[in-house]
């Protein structure tokens, strides 16, 4: 696997993050050494494994209950605006 | 050359689960702004999600009113993009191993039926809801609708046009609301849909550029925007101008009547998919598929079967019954009152179908008592009432409360004051009281007082008395002594 920084700018914008070439450069090298490590993973045989048998492999669930969380003060003290209960942005336009 | 329409949808249904996929919040429509929120919702720094197994639970069942392979492993991946009604910057969804795929709905089409493919269905979590003002610059956020469950089942691009796209629509609605997965309710937006639109020639197998048209809150709207882009990119084929289509994502105005591009076109739709790792894979063991298809209520064909063989009703009336669920529920609630089946039917597919063109039974209910119709239909079918005073009766229980017989007595529609019958029954007691006619005719009008006493007396009491009245007054006149 080779990523160029090509590769990393572009991801960087999707991400919307910022990076020199510089620092591109470096990530680029930094995702090789990643995703070297996950192709040790393919090179593993797993046709015949059985997600079943794994422990704790397997989801669990929640009932459907409702348990309402009542600190909506707390939950948004970082909001930068509100109106009302709303949370305030400058308008999006799509 | 010869053009065909190629149109294929994404449904997005709510499902009808009390809390929401991955946090107990609440899912009740109409909370005041943001009250239905709480740290895993809104993508807090170290919450985690738990799935709700009642979500497992309506997409098996889904997956199976329409016929689908259910996938007994299935996973969740995180869909990452920004906009401020995604709180994580991701949605979390299904990617490449969805709950169910491959399935089909068979979709009448006047006398033909035409089966619509279903390339799959999947769980994902709602987002909020944007608020975009239109004197100030400025967006408000409610983020009530983060996390409730939704199923996106995506069709195969087998619809031909936009009528066919909406009947497919109508009997996917009715077969999610008989499975009891959904309420359905477009205008509150808990089943939308997007539709993908292109044009080819007929005879090959291409798919050529589509369009994307989102926003589609009603079945009318569906039908309009689909005609108008369909509209467009016929003229375009037509003028070999097809080049001028670009693959895009339109949003359609509905007060305005068109579309209007959504996304940039460079913003590529990359949405850098992967495993999502705060959740394990799905498992569906043997008996949960088990218990989730038993627990499938009768859906629409099924008991449109039961209807015509219990009851021996119609098939044009059953099918009037059985599109809308509240209609066929009502229509067997007055039947577990009594009514014959066949009255019934009549009753409600004519009578009941003429008000409510201006009611809506989903938001309402129907406004006469099933009791109170089962009793109607026997009052006429034992000839207590005729069947003109039924439909009185009937106009009038639509704007009462009041129960039938409460009505007859009322408006004195029992039989006897038939007309004929009561004319017959004056006449022979003004023929055994000519004293009192002489006496009326001789300038005693309380005498006719005497005479309507006697009728009454002979109908024992059961007569309307202001239809007597006119009929004595009318006999009066005619005597010639």
């Amino acid at each position: 696997m080779k990523i160029t920084s090509e590769e990393i700018q572009y991801i960087a914008k999707l991400a919307k993050l910022d990076f020199t070439e510089e620092e591109a450069v470096v990530f680029a090298k930094e995702f090789d050494s990643i995703l070297s490590h996950f192709d040790n993973l393919d090179r593993e045989d797993y046709t015949n494994t059985d997600m079943r048998e794994r422990e704790n492999a397997i989801s669990v669930f929640r009932d459907d209950e409702v348990q309402p969380f009542k600190d909506q003060e707390e939950l948004f003290q970082n909001a930068k605006s509100k109106r009302e209960s709303y949370l305030e942005l400058p308008k999006i336009v799509e | 050359m010869v053009f065909e329409t190629i149109i294929g949808l994404e449904i997005h249904v709510e499902l009808a689960t009390k809390s929401k996929i991955f946090c107990s919040c609440p899912t009740t429509f109409g909370s005041s702004p943001n009250e239905n929120t709480c740290p895993v919702c809104t993508g807090m720094p170290g919450t985690l999600p738990v799935l709700n197994e009642e979500v497992v639970t309506l997409a098996v069942k889904a997956g199976t009113a329409l016929s689908c392979e259910i996938n007994r492993i299935n996973k969740f991946d995180r869909k990452n993009y920004f906009y401020p009604d995604l709180p994580k910057a991701y949605q979390i969804s299904q990617f490449d191993l969805p709950i169910c795929s491959k399935g089909y709905v068979d979709v009448a089409l006047g006398e033909k039926s035409k089966r619509i493919n279903i390339t799959r269905i999947h769980l994902e979590e709602d987002a909020g809801k944007l608020i975009h003002l239109e004197d100030e610059p400025i967006s408000l956020v409610d983020y009530n609708r983060t996390g409730v469950p939704l199923i996106e089942i995506v069709t195969e691009p087998d619809l031909r046009s936009p009528e066919e796209a909406v009947a497919f629509l109508k009997t996917l609605k009715s077969i999610l609301q008989y499975a009891e997965i959904s309420d359905c309710k477009m205008e509150q937006g808990s089943l939308r849909c997007d539709a993908n639109i292109s044009i080819r020639e007929i005879g090959t197998e291409v798919l050529n550029t589509r369009v994307e048209i989102k926003n589609l809150n009603s079945f009318k709207e569906v039908l309009k925007a689909l005609e108008k882009e369909e509209k467009r990119q016929r003229e375009l084929y037509q003028y070999k101008e097809e080049y001028k289509i670009q693959q895009e994502t339109r949003k359609w105005d509905a007060a305005k009547g068109k579309t209007i591009p959504m996304r940039s076109k460079e913003e590529s739709h990359d949405y850098r998919y992967f495993p999502e790792p705060d959740l394990k894979p799905v498992l569906i063991e043997e008996d949960f598929l088990k218990r989730a298809i038993e627990n499938i209520p009768e859906l629409p064909e099924e008991r449109k079967r039961r209807i015509i063989q219990q009851h021996g009703v119609k098939e044009m009336q059953v099918d009037i019954l059985i599109g809308q669920k509240e209609l066929a529920d009502y229509f067997e609630e007055v039947l577990s009152c009594g009514a014959n089946p066949i009255e019934a039917a009549n009753w409600i597919t004519v009578d009941l179908l003429r008000v409510l063109k201006d009611i809506d039974i989903s938001e309402e209910g129907v406004p006469i008592k099933a009791n109170y119709l089962a009793k109607l239909i026997e009052l006429v079918q034992t000839g207590k009432i005729s069947r003109t005073a039924g439909k009185e009766i009937f106009d009038e229980m639509v704007r009462t409360d009041k129960s039938p017989e409460a009505l007859v007595e009322e408006k004195g529609l029992s039989q006897i004051s038939n007309t004929s019958e009561l004319e017959k029954i004056a006449a022979e007691v003004l023929s055994q009281n000519l004293q009192a006619i002489e006496d009326y005719k001789n300038g005693k009008p309380q005498a006719i007082g005497y005479i309507m006493g006697q009728t009454m007396k002979a109908t024992k009491g059961k007569a309307n008395p202001q239809i007597v009245k006119e009929i004595i007054e009318e006999k009066l006149k005619k005597v010639q002594i």
